[in-house]
């Protein structure tokens, strides 16, 4: 279908020139899709025509086994026309020069081995063109010495790729070529770029009309109007692309390429960026583990632990080596973690030593502080209770053991309380003086018969007696108080037998004793608020 | 003892001498004598093999000068020995006017000389039994070649892997080119012509006149080879297999020697005698 909505036309001109025979050939083939141009130049001095046809042909086969335009396909029958003369039953060597054009009536590739070449034209300007493989000599060319036979012969053959070379084989092979309509490609061979320059060729083909004989005949022309003394075989082809294949399927096969690459970008991109983050987490992992590794190393050669352990700074040092044998089992570093399993241990054992007697000196100094404490207590207890004395004795004691444990702080308290205590004990002391003499002056007074007196000055020593929570005077105050309440009921009673004889007189001092007793209490309640030294109601 | 017995007694040792060199040279001998003369610039490797004859009719004959060298191959045909005695008697002359220090300087005039002289002593010699030979001869001073030959000896020099035939030989293909080339022939006659290899020249002919001489002397380069073979050799083997036999590693005598027995192990119906030889440039 291609071939037929193109239009593709060839012709071309092959003559032997001078020489007896023509050893070039040109040939091609189109197919349905493809196209295939092959030109070649035998390079054999025998009268040997067979070197560039059995290349020729050998690129037909491998073409038509598989019609391609690829690279490789191009190659391949490059190759094989090398191996064909390689192989050839000849009297000698046999070399030749080939160029072939693959096209798919869109784009164009060609190939080459030699000294045929190719020109690809554009509206009047050359596009490509192949390059010969030849070790000309231009000093050589340019001294223009009368040259030998050999020197000539070399000249001519010297090239370092043609078929039949057999190993070292390269061929060139161009890019892949979009053609346009009104392009036109010309092959030719030696026996034209020797007589004719570049710039003829192209001027003849700049001017090209549509049909390639006219082309080719001027072409001819030309060579023969310069009459070179050796003209060879000159072979000459020219392909006019006068219309190219247009396919109406483009843009669709243009779109689904597109989705497919994008689909092909996305997926290479998505697996790209995983196996980055891969990479990206296991260097993390890995810089994690050199790390911990170099640490493990720094750890065990370091004697951290053991100047903790020594500092006594079991959680930390045990810490640390807790953190190294953790380390180094993950790094699988065995010794460096017997290592640390040993130094472990023995912490534990310093440990444990340092516990007990930790534990030991923690429970004396519990203890010590419990007991200070208690005595604290205690002096605060009797301080309270107004036993102001044994407050500071407890106080004492304290404050002893709170200096004992060093305590500063408690002790300091403990002075206070006891300062205060021995100020109330002293007031107390002042105080219990005072409840002296009024026991004293009371018991003036029981001793005078003033019983009423006595009690009241008695009242007085009590209520102080109470005050400083004496308690035990304020008992002996109450016996005395007894005794003076049964003195007195004595007195009464001797009284009364009196009053019989005077009831008038004993009735009448009966209300003024009762009355006297009354004014006493009352006096004593006064008296009682009226508390002071010396205050008696006599 | 009287005069005339000495005379006897003289000239009976001298034909026992010329007997005795006689039946020597009647030995038909394969291998070549291992001239290896690797004096500074050259070494040489030379063989023969009488085929399937029955005469050995190729001959050689080297002459190094200290100013270069100067070697010469006859092929000889003809009834009997005649063939052979055409050849000795060329490489004979070839010597002799090589002896003269003058002729190196001036190849052209004396290869023309020599030929002339060869033809003339073989006619002489061969009055009724004719005999002819093919002579090709090579001289090789200041690493450049001058050559000329009569005949179907090929001269070749080995350059690039790739063996150059420099001379076009006295045959009828080479006939035809050239006269179609001079416009005599048509290119039908003369490609009807190209596949034949008969001699229309040599030494040892009445009107013998052409001589290939070179036009230009060949510029050699060094590590170079120079073959000259008579055509038991390159009709026999394909000039690929030359090829190849001088591209491997070897002396020059090895190399020669190779060749032929190339040529030997060939199947092929009557053999011609087959003679190479090898000469390295250096």
């Amino acid at each position: 279908m291609r071939k037929q909505n193109s239009s593709f036309q060839t012709d071309f001109i092959s003559e032997a020139g001078i020489d007896l025979t023509n050893n070039d050939y040109f040939a091609y083939v189109e197919y349905d899709k493809y196209a295939c141009y092959v030109i070649a130049d035998g390079l054999n001095e025998e009268p040997d025509p067979m070197s560039a046809s059995l290349a020729s042909q050998a690129v037909f086969l491998k073409f038509q086994e598989h019609p391609s335009m690829s690279r490789q396909t191009l190659g391949a029958c490059l190759r094989a026309a090398d191996k064909a003369l390689c192989e050839a039953e000849s009297r000698e060597l046999l070399k030749a020069s080939i160029t072939v054009v693959i096209t798919d009536f869109v784009n164009m590739r060609y190939g080459y081995l030699g000294n045929t070449r190719l020109r690809h034209y554009r509206k009047g300007f050359v596009i490509n063109q192949s390059h010969d493989m030849s070790l000309a000599n231009e000093d050589a060319k340019q001294q223009r010495l009368p040259e030998d036979t050999l020197a000539e012969h070399e000249e001519r053959n010297n090239l370092y790729s043609y078929a039949g070379q057999g190993r070292g084989l390269a061929p060139t092979i161009s890019q892949k070529i979009k053609l346009e309509n009104g392009d036109v490609i010309a092959l030719y061979t030696r026996g034209i770029w020797e007589v004719l320059e570049a710039k003829e060729l192209d001027s003849i083909f700049v001017e090209a009309v549509d049909s390639p004989q006219e082309t080719l005949k001027e072409v001819e022309k030309r060579i023969l109007e310069k009459q070179p003394k050796q003209l060879e075989n000159y072979t000459c082809a020219a392909i006019f692309v006068n219309k190219v294949f247009l396919d109406p399927n483009r843009k669709r096969t243009i779109k689904k390429i597109i989705i497919i690459s994008i689909a092909a970008v996305l997926i290479m991109a998505i697996l790209a960026l995983a196996f980055c983050f891969f990479r990206y987490q296991r260097q993390k992992q890995l810089d994690e583990l050199n790390r911990r590794y170099t640490n493990t190393i720094e750890y065990i050669q370091d004697s951290n632990f053991d100047t903790l352990a020594a500092q006594g700074d079991y959680e930390r040092a045990e810490e640390k080596y807790l953190e190294a044998k953790n380390l180094a089992t993950r790094v699988y570093f065995e010794a460096g973690r017997q290592d640390a399993m040993n130094s472990l241990d023995d912490l534990y054992v310093s440990r444990n030593e340092t516990e007990q007697g930790d534990v030991a000196a923690a429970q004396s100094k519990a203890s010590n502080e419990v007991s200070a404490a208690s005595l604290v207590a205690e002096g605060d207890s009797a301080f309270a209770k107004g036993d102001y004395s044994t407050a500071n004795v407890y106080y004492a004691m304290a404050l002893e053991k709170y200096e004992e444990l060093g305590d500063t702080a408690h002790a300091g308290l403990v002075q206070s309380k006891s300062e205060s205590s021995s100020q109330k004990a002293d007031a107390g002391i002042l105080k219990e003086q005072e409840a002296e003499i009024y026991l004293q002056i009371g018991s003036d007074h029981e001793a005078a018969g003033e019983m009423l007196d006595a009690k009241k000055q008695y009242l007085f020593a009590k209520n102080i007696y109470r005050e400083l929570q004496l308690d035990d005077k304020v008992a002996e105050v109450d016996g005395l108080l007894d005794l003076l309440e049964v003195s007195m009921a004595a007195n009464k009673a001797k009284a009364e037998a009196e009053s019989f004889a005077a009831e008038r007189e004993a009735a009448a001092a009966q209300s003024e004793a009762a009355a006297q007793t009354e004014a006493a209490a009352d006096d004593g309640k006064t008296a009682k608020n009226a508390i002071g030294p010396g205050v008696s109601t006599q | 003892m009287t005069l005339l017995e000495l005379t006897i007694a003289i000239l009976f040792l001298i034909m026992l001498i010329l007997c005795f060199m006689r039946v020597l040279l009647a030995l038909p001998h394969r291998s070549g004598k291992p001239s290896q003369n690797s004096i500074d610039s050259f070494e040489i490797g030379t063989a023969k093999t009488i085929g399937d004859r029955e005469v050995q009719e190729d001959e050689y004959g080297t002459n190094n000068f200290g100013e270069g060298l100067m070697v010469v191959l006859a092929d000889g045909q003809g009834k009997l020995h005649s063939g052979r005695i055409a050849s000795l008697t060329s490489i004979q002359v070839f010597q002799e006017v090589f002896q003269l220090r003058e002729a190196f300087y001036n190849p052209q005039y004396y290869f023309g000389k020599a030929f002339r002289r060869a033809n003339k002593e073989v006619l002489q010699k061969l009055a009724d039994n004719r005999g002819t030979a093919s002579v090709g001869v090579a001289l090789i001073r200041d690493l450049t070649l001058y050559y000329a030959v009569v005949g179907n000896i090929k001269i070749a020099v080995y350059r690039n892997r790739e063996l150059v035939p420099i001379s076009a030989g006295h045959t009828i293909d080479m006939l035809a080119k050239q006269k179609y080339q001079e416009g005599k022939l048509t290119k039908q006659e003369t490609v009807a012509l190209l596949e034949n290899h008969r001699l229309y020249n040599f030494v040892g002919r009445d009107g013998f006149r052409d001589v290939e001489v070179f036009d230009t002397p060949i510029v050699l380069r060094t590590g170079e080879y120079v073959l000259l073979m008579s055509d038991g050799v390159y009709e026999t083997i394909r000039w690929r297999d030359i090829e190849e036999c001088l591209g491997k590693e070897g002396s020059c005598q090895s190399k020669a020697e190779a060749l032929v027995e190339m040529v030997d192990q060939k199947r092929q119906n009557d053999k011609d005698n087959a003679s190479v030889i090898v000469i390295r440039v250096y």
